[in-house]
């Protein structure tokens, strides 16, 4: 099942402007790219131009990107009050 | 716009309620700011309660509590190897495992109850900074609003955003966290007793290691609740760059274990979730007018399969609650080193503290990538080798050595690494 698949259950508000923000140009460098298999929700995808682009609505809000991210490209911060991933099961 | 309570508490997941409850009750004006919608959207768990220590703090809550899930009676340990798997089970009525629940319908019980004590509940609230001068805190700040405070308690959870940008707590690094992901099945109660043959109100949890997780430290679960069953895996980020599959994969590999199988067919996926957890005990930021519990303060304990993290919390705020309390009734002025005594004065009747020491002692047990590969192996073998007929019968004596063999193993080995790393548990 793909991260889309995997997501489309669940319940969101989704903020126009994304939370977290992405220094894509220090990506180039990167060779380990973790957050392309680590993002739980696929927030991290690889264009075929080799970019790396981020796409902040399907943000699980866990925190991992924040966490692995070897060049500190991740600047993360949560959803504005009220938006953003809404558990109902938990 | 300036606001002022005697208490502020940032976080409406089960360690702010259990602070929040305490203070209201005895009168205190109480503040809670949530970020998400309503209290609970934005708490994700494994599946399983503890009660034990909530009983011992509160065992008013404590019994209805109770009867918000299935109550955990079976146990079983999966170890997986070469697609095969092996299973170790413990089944009693008399078992104090806890329950199986929702966590959002867990917050959301325990939100009424503390607005019913007293205290507010501001929801879509998000604090964005700590006001810390030299070594005080005094409130918060929330979008334009300052909100002042004699103790503002933390309880952000394990992304600790406001201490780390007040500098109290160093960044989280790979290593202190696992990254546990999971998916919510909607299965009619009826469906759920048959397939596990399960009485009603009664569930069990299930823990499987080794191949389904690449024999990655951490393990895959199942929690069989009321109505839903939750299922997922933890993954220790220690290690991550080696780990190359995606957690869609790895959920997709699971699912061919029979019992997940069956789930995932009968069963309507409703949620897809991930949170992170502290495997190292996190270091704890304190000063007067500033408290932290819950997974802010480092009151999750992970000591191999069990994973204690809602009652603690809620355990960790309520003591801080009361300690709150009291230091706010004695003194004037709030200082830390009364309520660090106030503290252990009331977390002494649980195990909390001492259960702190040994995941202090042993979490680097835990870590160690050969416990999940060839130790895994290693039993899946031996018994492999010992029940399966391809020619001769072999002893048991046989069976151990020939899987000792084969993992790299001797009984020499095992006997120093026991001496090393295990007795000290």
């Amino acid at each position: 099942m793909s991260f889309d698949e995997k997501v489309r259950v669940n319940a969101y508000l989704v903020h126009p402007t994304p939370h977290i923000e992405v220094d894509t140009a220090k990506c180039r460098s990167c060779r380990s790219r973790p957050c392309l298999r680590l993002c739980p929700a696929g927030c991290y995808r690889e264009q075929p131009s080799g970019e790396i682009a981020f796409y902040h609505d399907a943000c699980l809000e866990c925190g991992t990107c924040r966490i692995i991210c070897p060049l500190g490209a991740v600047r993360w911060s949560y959803p504005e009050a009220g938006f953003g991933i809404w558990y109902r099961f938990g | 716009m300036s606001l002022k309570f005697d208490v502020v508490i940032i976080g409406a997941g089960p360690a702010g309620l259990g602070a929040a409850y305490e203070l209201a009750k005895r009168g205190f004006k109480v503040v809670v700011l949530e970020r998400g919608k309503r209290p609970g959207s934005k708490n994700l768990y494994g599946g399983r309660i503890y009660l034990t220590a909530i009983s011992k703090v509160s065992p008013d809550l404590c019994k209805e509590m109770s009867n918000l899930g299935r109550r955990v009676v079976r146990e079983r340990i999966m170890l997986t190897h070469s697609k095969t798997c092996m299973s170790i089970e413990i089944e009693t009525d008399e078992w104090s495992g806890g329950i199986v629940t929702s966590l959002t319908r867990f917050v959301e019980w325990l939100s009424q109850k503390v607005e019913e004590a007293g205290a507010y509940i501001v929801t879509s609230a998000k604090v964005d900074a700590l006001h810390v001068h030299g070594n005080k805190t005094s409130g918060v700040r929330c979008g334009s609003d300052n909100i002042l405070a004699e103790v503002v308690i933390d309880a952000e959870g394990v992304n600790r955003i406001l201490l780390e940008k007040s500098g109290l707590v160093p960044k989280l690094s790979p290593g202190d966290v696992a990254i546990g992901v999971k998916e919510v099945y909607r299965v009619d109660p009826k469906d759920i007793e048959k397939m596990f043959d399960l009485e009603e109100n009664r569930g069990m949890v299930l823990l499987a290691l080794g191949e389904v997780l690449d024999y990655f430290p951490g393990g895959c679960f199942m929690y069989v609740d009321k109505s839903h069953i939750h299922v997922g895996a933890v993954l220790y980020l220690s290690n991550y760059t080696k780990f190359r599959r995606t957690f869609p994969e790895v959920l997709d590999s699971l699912y061919k274990l029979p019992l997940f199988r069956r789930v995932v067919k009968i069963g309507e996926r409703v949620e897809y979730g991930a949170r992170l957890l502290p495997v190292r005990p996190l270091q704890r930021a304190e000063m007067d007018g500033l408290v932290t519990v819950g997974d802010a303060g480092g009151f999750l304990i992970h000591v191999g399969p069990i994973i204690r993290g809602v009652d603690y919390a809620f355990v960790s705020g309520v003591c801080a609650g009361r300690a709150v309390a009291e230091m706010l009734e004695k003194e004037k002025r709030p200082s830390v080193m009364t309520y660090r005594s106030l503290f252990s004065k009331y977390v002494r009747d649980t195990p909390l503290m001492r259960d702190i020491e040994l995941f202090r002692r042993v979490y680097t047990y835990y870590e160690a990538h050969d416990i999940y590969s060839r130790y895994v192996g290693f039993i899946v073998d031996l018994l492999r080798e010992y029940l399966e007929v391809k020619n001769g019968v072999k002893s048991l004596n046989e069976a151990m050595y020939l899987s000792m063999r084969k993992h790299g193993l001797s009984i020499w080995g095992l006997a120093m690494d026991y001496l090393r790393r295990f007795r000290k548990m």
